[in-house]
């Protein structure tokens, strides 16, 4: 491996519906500015992934394509041999699903997964989990506010080999019972939180790279430092504010109901 | 039949009859109130009046009037404009551009076109395209045009793939419908592949990133050399009307030289899909086109207003997903050096609540130019542009915006999406009366833009 940071993003053609492709261009960019060179490929699906990089992001996807990538991850055993090797992974709400040991189709059909995390997703009850999702991850034995955008109609359940990402605070995550979101495994970390959730949360972009890099020196550029966190206090307020609202209506359904 | 039999076949024709014209009547005099009240334009409100009261007028409107709806993610409004001002040529036309394009909007449309003294022949309606299957079963259109589908508003729509399926069941239960496709784009395609008449057009897709996936198999579709197919047989179709020169038409009666007054290769591509849909109708492509000459901009889109508080002007345009975005990128790569550039990005209701698509698109091409950022979450755009490299103002009101942008150059364009436009839009309309404060901010924002540098 040269000195560079290798970032690949897997199948952008199938797993790149939310926007996810911003984080490996926040990763770059946030290596770059501090000096460190990093190379940034997009595989698509119909090429084979390189071994041996140091970050591999996996992002969201509609279901048929997210099925298709599935079949051909099993096949290749890319991502297994990856993950067993200590490299980073990030994978993002289709992308969590596929690491499991199975997920459902838009048919409500089992379709098997890599097997990787001990999770298992299934068809949500209740209204597709749509909103601001904030949630409390430790990061370096600290705990951090991150927050992004969640978009699923599955729930996803925890095994008992794994511990999940992250307590939520405002939101849904894994499922409406659990209050947790995504799985942590190894350099793993998978997540309902869409944003992209690096775009909106420097910290975790840089915990990864600490990972990989080692220690990183602060980035020199200010004002892109402060509008990150700009934004990440913007959306953690949102997320605030929708919870509230979310809390406020329920408790008046309940009053109603209770009426009657 | 008995005495009683007609006497009630009788009470419920005239009670039908009575409860068209209540709806009617209703709807003019709401459609009037807001007007004359300046509460809007009287767009959707009356058509839900009237659904109110019979809601069956929608079948009622158009027994007598053609009509054409024009559907997909991007493009509708433009292209219902270009239908509109073709079969205007040939006939009274009503259109609901600018107006509601969900059911609403479409009824008061129709019942603009349905006075006396208004009697439409024509209707150009452009339709949400999660809201074409309710519409297009109450309307049972002469034709349906179907532009394309791409990811916008995932908070709402979730996954392009299901509106293709669900417009491919809408299509199999209208029997006789003319269909116009772009047969460029595998999704539309997929919807109209089992419809007897259909009309293939070379619509162009500028995205590919949502169809690279089959809908008919799941496989992978593979676009090469401006055409596109998947191992399991699904391909392109066979196109009867394309562009076989700048601005020339090949359509199946011959070739037309199109005459075009709004920019962008895109724009050509929409009008293509107008003159086949005129065809449908029996409205020939010699006589449409010149009615589509004379569309110069479509509710505010490639407008130039003059700027109100100094010399110079700002031209409005929407760019409110990755692929109209993909669209626009050429034309704005132009502009970047002459013109100072606003993006505007709103998250309300109809603009969809997730804005991360804006990291799909490839603003890494303005990288070392300056920008100024405007709208309710101007804040994530302008960390997407400056990860991007490109200098990024922050200046969240959009008129102020415009203002400090017409410091740094006196034309300023304006790429917004759709709430921050319409928003823009109503400003710069009514901006006589501002035209004071503006003055003020103008030199208050020389200072700010300075300042920044």
């Amino acid at each position: 491996m040269s000195d560079a940071v290798s970032i690949v993003t897997v199948f952008p053609d199938l797993l790149g519906t939310y926007g996810d492709g911003g984080n490996a261009k926040v990763l770059a960019a946030r290596l770059k500015l501090r000096g460190i060179a990093a190379t940034n490929l997009e595989v698509r699906s119909s090429d084979p992934l390189p071994q041996g990089a140091d970050i591999y992001l996996v992002g969201g996807g509609e279901d048929s394509p997210q099925v298709e990538a599935s079949k051909i991850l099993s096949r290749s055993r890319a991502l297994h041999r990856a993950v067993e090797a200590g490299s980073y992974v990030l994978a993002v709400c289709a992308g969590l699903q596929i690491f499991g040991e199975y997920f459902v189709d838009s048919e409500g059909n089992e379709v098997p997964g890599l097997g990787i995390l001990d999770c298992r997703s299934v068809k949500m009850p209740g209204a597709r989990a749509v909103g601001e999702l904030l949630v409390s991850a430790e990061l370096d034995g600290g705990d951090e506010l991150l927050v992004g955008y969640e978009n699923h109609g599955s729930s996803t359940h925890l095994g008992p080999d794994a511990s999940p990402f992250s307590k939520v605070v405002a939101g849904v995550g894994n499922s409406r019972i659990a209050k947790t979101d995504g799985v942590r495994y190894k350099n793993v970390i998978a997540t309902y939180m869409h944003g992209p959730v690096l775009a909106r949360n420097g910290e975790l972009a840089d915990y990864m790279l600490r990972g990989v890099f080692g220690d990183l020196p602060t980035i020199p550029d200010r004002s892109l430092s402060r509008l990150a966190r700009q934004l990440h206090q913007e959306r953690v307020s949102a997320a605030l504010k929708a919870h509230k609202t979310n809390l406020r209506n329920s408790v008046l359904s309940g009053l109603k109901g209770h009426k009657r | 039949m008995s005495d009683t039999e007609i006497r009630k076949s009788f009470w419920s024709t005239s009670q039908r009859l009575i409860r068209k014209q209540l709806a009617l009547l209703a709807a003019r005099a709401s459609a009037g109130a807001l007007r004359s009240f300046k509460l809007g334009q009287g767009q959707s409100l009356p058509g839900k009046i009237a659904l109110k009261i019979d809601p069956e007028i929608l079948s009622e409107l158009v027994r007598t009037i053609d009509v054409v709806l024009v559907s997909g993610t991007n493009g509708k409004t433009t292209t219902t404009a270009l239908l509109a001002s073709g079969l205007e040529r040939s006939g009274h036309t009503v259109t609901n551009v600018g107006g509601s394009n969900m059911t609403g909007g479409v009824v008061s449309a129709l019942i603009d076109g349905s006075g006396t003294h208004s009697m439409a022949r024509f209707a150009a309606l452009e339709v949400d395209e999660i809201y074409l299957t309710p519409v297009a079963r109450a309307i049972k259109p002469k034709a349906i045009i179907l532009l394309n589908l791409s990811r916008d508003q995932l908070d709402r729509t979730q996954e392009v793939r299901k509106i293709a399926a669900r417009w491919k069941s809408l299509l199999s239960e209208l029997p006789g419908v003319k269909v116009v496709a772009n047969a460029d784009d595998p999704l539309v395609v997929f919807a109209a592949s089992e419809v007897p008449d259909v009309t293939w057009v070379a619509g162009g897709i500028s995205w590919t990133e949502d169809s690279s996936g089959c809908p008919v198999c799941t496989g992978r579709i593979t676009f090469s050399g401006g055409s596109w197919q998947c191992h399991c047989g699904f391909q392109r179709p066979e196109v009867t009307w394309q562009l076989s020169g700048d601005l020339v038409v090949t359509s199946p009666t011959g070739n037309i030289a199109l005459e075009l007054n709004i920019p962008g290769s895109f724009n050509i591509r929409n009008s293509l899909m107008a003159l086949a849909g005129c065809a449908c109708v029996g409205v020939a492509p010699e006589i449409s086109k010149n009615g589509m000459a004379g569309v110069v901009s479509v509710s505010g889109r490639f407008q130039s207003y003059p700027l109100p508080w100094a010399d110079g002007s700002v031209m409005l345009t929407l760019a409110k997903n990755p692929a109209g975005w993909v669209e626009l990128i050429a034309m704005v790569d132009s502009w970047v050096k002459d013109r100072a550039i606003v993006i505007g990005l709103n998250a309300k209701f109809a603009d969809g609540k997730d804005p991360s698509w804006i990291w799909d698109v490839p603003f890494e091409i303005f990288a070392g130019h300056s920008v100024v950022v405007c709208g309710e979450r101007a804040t994530d755009m302008a960390l997407r542009l400056r990860y991007a490299e490109v200098e990024a103002l922050l200046v969240p009101d959009a008129y102020s915006a415009i203002v400090v942008a017409s410091k740094r150059n006196k034309d300023v364009v304006v790429l917004a999406n759709y709430t921050c436009f319409q928003r823009i839009r109503k400003d710069l309309e009514r901006s006589g009366s501002t035209a004071g404060i503006a003055r003020a901010l103008y030199w208050v924002g020389g200072f700010l833009s300075k300042g920044s540098k």
